[in-house]
C-alpha cells in the first residue's frame, strides 16, 4: 500500500511580507494536508488508512475535538485549515517540534523557531522528516547575529545569496556563497538560474474589501494596480504563457456559487476570466453550523487589462449558529493570493501542498 | 540530521557580514554572521530512524511519545 505524506504549515500573519524567492503566496492560519494511506513512522503499526483526524501522526494529538472537517482535493488529498488557532495549541505545536529536533539543533536555533514567520512540517517519504522555517526579515533593526556551528553528526549547509537577472529564458538567478561547515575550507562562489516561476505579488500591496460592508451577500473586491497587472517576464522566452490568477481561502461562513462565478467568467465580469476550480464546502443551503467542512478554496484566472482592474468574488454569507440572547459574530474573510504562473513553472509538478505555487 | 541554512539579502555586499573559522584537530567549524539584514530560511532533514531512537528514550515523556504513537 501506498506510503502516506503529511504536510502541516503554520503561517504567521506577518507571512505577507516574506519577499521572494521565499514567498509562495502564504495564507495564514494552521494547513494540513495528507492522503489517506498508512504511516511507517507509527510505532505501533496497524497498516490502516488514517480515517480519524485525531489519528494522524505528529498533528492530531494537538487538533481539538471540535475541529471541523478536511476538504477533499483532487488526489485523493485531505486539506484541512484553520484560521485561528488557541495560544495552547501553538505553544505545544513548538514543543512537539522541539522535542524532535532538541539533540541534533542549536538551542539558539530552536528559541528562536517561535520567532519564525513560516514553520512547514513534512513527512516526505516513510524514512524522512523535513521541517523548514523562514523568517521575512532578522529579528533585530541591527540584523542577524549568529554562530553557526558545524556538528559532527549533522551536515550543516549554508548559503547567502542575492538576487539576481538569469540568462536567455532563465529569467530569475541566485548568486552569492554558500558552503559545507567543517568540509569545505572557504566558501564558494555560487549561481543558481531558474526557468520560470510563479511570481507571487504581495498582499501587503494590494487593497480588498468587502462591498458592501454589511449584509448577506458582500463582493470581496481587490484593486489591481497596472504594476500588478503587468507580467514580470516580458523578457522571455514564454512570458505569452503567463496567466494572472487569484487563489481564496474562505472558511465555512461564506460559501461562493460556482454557477454564478462561471457565468461571471462567460462574460468576463467581475474582472474573473476563468473559473479554474471550486473545492469544499459549496452547498448553497447549510447553515454554517450544519456545515461539517472548514471551508473552501476558489481558483480563478484574472482578466489581463492595461488598465487598473478590480477583481471581485460575490460571497454569500451561511446562516451562524443562533446565539442565546443574541449578539454578534466575527467571520474573518481572508484577502486572495494573487500571483503569476507560466506554463513551464517549475512549482507546476504537482506538490503536497496546496497554495499558489502548487496548483498551476 | 542534514541543516540548511539560507539568507537572501537585498542588494549588498555579502562579504561584509560574515566570518569563516575553520576548526582545527577536531573541533568544530564555525560561520559567524553579524549585522546582516536578510530573509532567511531553515531547513532539516531527519532520517527516522533516528528520530525512533529518540521517541524510545522518552517513553513517557509524553508530547513525542503521543505525537507519533
Amino acid at each position: 500500500m501506498e506510503k502516506g505524506k503529511i504536510s502541516v504549515h503554520l503561517v504567521k500573519d506577518t507571512a505577507k511580507t516574506v519577499p521572494e524567492p521565499l514567498q509562495r503566496g502564504f495564507v495564514p492560519g494552521l494547513h494540513v494536508f495528507w492522503n489517506g494511506s498508512t504511516y511507517d513512522l507509527l510505532i505501533e503499526n496497524t497498516d490502516q488508512p488514517i480515517s480519524r483526524l485525531s489519528d494522524l501522526p505528529f498533528i492530531g494529538h494537538l487538533l481539538q475535538a471540535s475541529s471541523p472537517d478536511p476538504i477533499s482535493l483532487p488526489g485523493n488529498q485531505s486539506y484541512l485549515h484553520l484560521g485561528h488557532l488557541p495560544s495552547l495549541v501553538i505553544d505545544s505545536l513548538f514543543e512537539t517540534l522541539w522535542s524532535i529536533l532538541y539533540s541534533g539543533t542549536d538551542p539558539l536555533l530552536l528559541a528562536s523557531l517561535a520567532e519564525a514567520d513560516v514553520v512547514d512540517f513534512d513527512i516526505v517519504s516513510p524514512n524522512t522528516i523535513q521541517i523548514r522555517a523562514i523568517w521575512a526579515s532578522a529579528p533585530r533593526d541591527d540584523g542577524w547575529r549568529l554562530d553557526i556551528w558545524s556538528h559532527r553528526n549533522a551536515l550543516t549547509e549554508v548559503g547567502i545569496f542575492g538576487e539576481e537577472r538569469g540568462e536567455d529564458k532563465d529569467e530569475y538567478a541566485l548568486s552569492g556563497v554558500h558552503g559545507i561547515l567543517g568540509v569545505d575550507p572557504e566558501f564558494q562562489p555560487t549561481l543558481f538560474t531558474f526557468p520560470h516561476r510563479n511570481h507571487i505579488l504581495s498582499s501587503a500591496r494590494l487593497n480588498t474589501s468587502l462591498s458592501p460592508a454589511y449584509g448577506s451577500h458582500p463582493v470581496l473586491q481587490t484593486i489591481l494596480p497596472v504594476m500588478a497587472l503587468q507580467a514580470p517576464v516580458n523578457d522571455t522566452l514564454d512570458s505569452e504563457s503567463c496567466k494572472l490568477h487569484a487563489l481564496y481561502t474562505l472558511s465555512k461562513e461564506v460559501f461562493v456559487d460556482k454557477y454564478q462565478l462561471a457565468q461571471l467568467a462567460q462574460f468576463q465580469s467581475g474582472g474573473i476570466h476563468h473559473l479554474y476550480g471550486v473545492w469544499g464546502e459549496t452547498d448553497l443551503e447549510d447553515p454554517s453550523y450544519r456545515t461539517k467542512g472548514w471551508g473552501s478554496i476558489v481558483l480563478v484566472d484574472i482578466v489581463q487589462d492595461r488598465s487598473e482592474l478590480t477583481l471581485e468574488l460575490p460571497l454569500h454569507l451561511r446562516y451562524l449558529q443562533p446565539q442565546v440572547g443574541g449578539g454578534t459574530r466575527n467571520v474573518g474573510i481572508l484577502p486572495p493570493a494573487i500571483f503569476w504562473a507560466c506554463k513551464n513553472s517549475v512549482e507546476g509538478i504537482p506538490l503536497v501542498r496546496l497554495d499558489a505555487n502548487s496548483l498551476i | 540530521m542534514k541543516h540548511r541554512h539560507s539568507f537572501f539579502i537585498d542588494k549588498q555586499p555579502i562579504q561584509e557580514f560574515f566570518e569563516l573559522v575553520n576548526g582545527k584537530n577536531g573541533q568544530p567549524s564555525v560561520l559567524k554572521i553579524r549585522h546582516l539584514s536578510a530573509a532567511r530560511e531553515w531547513k532539516t532533514t531527519i532520517d527516522v530512524k533516528d528520530l525512533e531512537e529518540k521517541v524510545r528514550n522518552t517513553v513517557g515523556g509524553g508530547l513525542t511519545l503521543v505525537g507519533l504513537a
